[in-house]
């Protein structure tokens, strides 16, 4: 299901094919992003979220179809793309300040903001290999904001960093975003960490996109019940056994229903309703 | 982004010239027991010998780095074309040859001295077109050894040819044979690489080598089979 929107577009991806190997992770793909929004990319594992942020950040080439970015992103689209991967790919024998000397030199830019840098302990004399992955991490983030992009791709890498680290890369992401109107896409396994942040959620199934919502909405539409009665006139997505009790989740719900329904019906935050989606594959 | 490669292609020199250490110990021989080693020769030899190493070393190196730290993704995500990526590489490695070449040639100046850096080079874009495929130094040495073999027949079996054939400028002959006997190793070669550079991404090398098996293989076979019937 490809959502419809109002405001403007930001990626469009069309009849989008990949595969590795000899098996198809995407056939006849198609999804839009729209501009200035914090999308989620979830899915069981295996899916093909970070090989979605992998294609849109141009370091995989898709077999057929088209990325198409509807702002002129200029000569080279991925001078206006931050991508940041789980694999934290980086020139680790570089020193923390060869590595700012390089990245400027290949984006041309005259100043380096290393204000995320200065939250840390990392000396700039260190070798990349050598940081913590939470450290790897803020110097590779520091280094993908220091370009101003206008499309951020991050992949898994939040996870790494500690309460105070976490803080301080939400809350510039925050700032960019109001600031220079930047297009987020994340593949993140904690939800709780992103909530605040996240507008709209994309989750992937088979190479499709299964759910393309607005996080508020979504809540609206996906509801818990926990009942000894199976709900069998409503549409179960998936269903749970928790403490001898039993749990369904509803998709889409409908506010008619709560008339019908035996038993209590539960709002839910995202980790719920990404495991709801999540159980029902896995069921 | 040259200022990294340079500082790459001149760790490469230092490990080449380690060579270097072995003059003041083959002086030393040389007074010692009077071996009849005068210093141009022992300065010509090892100049030779870095030249090589250096030439077969900076050329299999042009990936090394990406490969160990698997930066590909890093650098496959940076704005940079795949020929601009190229020539960053090449040129501070081809700059730093030009260079020997140039020690070379004041150490070796003799008739020789053109075909020798002839052979630097073709050792040179040898290892650099093979430099996608490298697993181990070793391994690439003995690969860069046996291409160069391979290329030593064939420039022998052409200029025997060529002979046969009455033509009577040795010179010309040789230099036929040399340059067609490259051509046919590098070019196929060439290809092959820069066929999977462009076409690369963010997956496994291993399984985006394809090119090397249909380009550059059947023309070595061609070339066997040139070989046992010339």
């Amino acid at each position: 299901m490809i959502a419809n929107y109002i405001g403007e577009l930001m990626i469009e991806i069309k009849n989008l094919s990949f595969r590795y190997e000899n098996k198809f992770i995407y056939n006849d793909f198609n999804l839009v992003i729209p501009k200035n929004q914090v999308c989620l990319v979830t899915g069981i594992n295996g899916v093909g979220k970070s090989t979605l942020l992998r294609l849109i950040a141009g370091v995989l080439k898709p077999k057929t179809g088209e990325i198409i970015f509807t702002e002129n992103m200029g000569d080279d689209p991925r001078r206006s793309i931050g991508f940041i991967s789980d694999k934290l790919s980086l020139y680790k024998n570089l020193t923390v300040a060869q590595a700012i000397d390089f990245h400027k030199s290949v984006y041309r830019l005259d100043e380096f903001d290393d204000s995320m840098l200065k939250h840390t302990r990392i000396d700039y004399r260190q070798k990349i290999k050598s940081l913590s992955v939470g450290q790897q991490t803020i110097v590779h983030l520091n280094l993908i904001f220091s370009t101003k992009p206008k499309i951020l791709l991050i992949d898994e890498v939040i996870v790494a960093l500690d309460a105070y680290l976490k803080k301080v890369v939400l809350q510039k992401l925050l700032q960019l975003i109001t600031e220079s109107k930047l297009t987020v896409i994340m593949v993140n396994l904690n939800f709780h960490d992103i909530e605040p942040i996240v507008e709209r959620v994309i989750l992937l199934k088979d190479g499709r996109v299964l759910v393309d919502e607005k996080i508020d909405d979504l809540k609206q539409k996906v509801k818990k019940i926990k009942s000894d009665v199976p709900p069998g006139h409503l549409p179960i997505l998936s269903r749970s056994n928790f403490n001898n009790s039993m749990e369904y989740f509803i998709y889409p719900f409908n506010e008619e229903y709560r008339k019908t329904i035996e038993g209590e019906i539960v709002d839910l935050n995202l980790t719920d309703i990404v495991s709801g989606f999540i159980g029902g594959e896995y069921a | 982004m040259l200022k990294k490669e340079f500082q790459d292609s001149l760790r490469v020199l230092v490990e080449s010239s380690l060579i270097l250490l072995a003059i003041p110990v083959m002086l030393v021989v040389e007074k010692m027991y009077s071996w009849g080693w005068d210093t141009k020769e022992v300065l010509s030899l090892v100049s030779l010998i870095t030249a090589f190493i250096y030439a077969a070393l900076s050329g299999i190196s042009l990936w090394q780095i990406e490969k160990k730290e698997d930066a590909f993704e890093y650098l496959f995500s940076l704005p940079l074309s795949r020929s601009r990526l190229f020539f960053n590489k090449f040129l501070p490695r081809f700059s730093i040859l030009l260079v020997l070449l140039v020690i070379v040639g004041i150490f070796n100046f003799d008739y020789h001295l053109p075909a020798t850096l002839f052979y630097i080079i073709f050792v040179f874009l040898a290892s650099l077109f093979l430099s996608l495929t490298i697993t181990s130094t070793w391994i690439s040495f003995i690969e860069i050894g046996l291409l160069f073999y391979i290329f030593d027949i064939t420039s022998k079996k052409i200029f025997a040819v060529l002979l046969a054939r009455g033509i009577s400028d040795m010179q010309l002959s040789e230099w036929i044979s040399r340059i067609g006997s490259a051509a046919f190793l590098l070019v196929p070669l060439g290809i092959a690489s820069w066929w999977t550079l462009k076409n690369m991404d963010a997956k496994p090398l291993k399984v985006q080598l394809k090119p090397y098996l249909f380009i550059p293989l059947p023309a070595i076979c061609l070339l066997l089979v040139f070989i046992l019937a010339a």
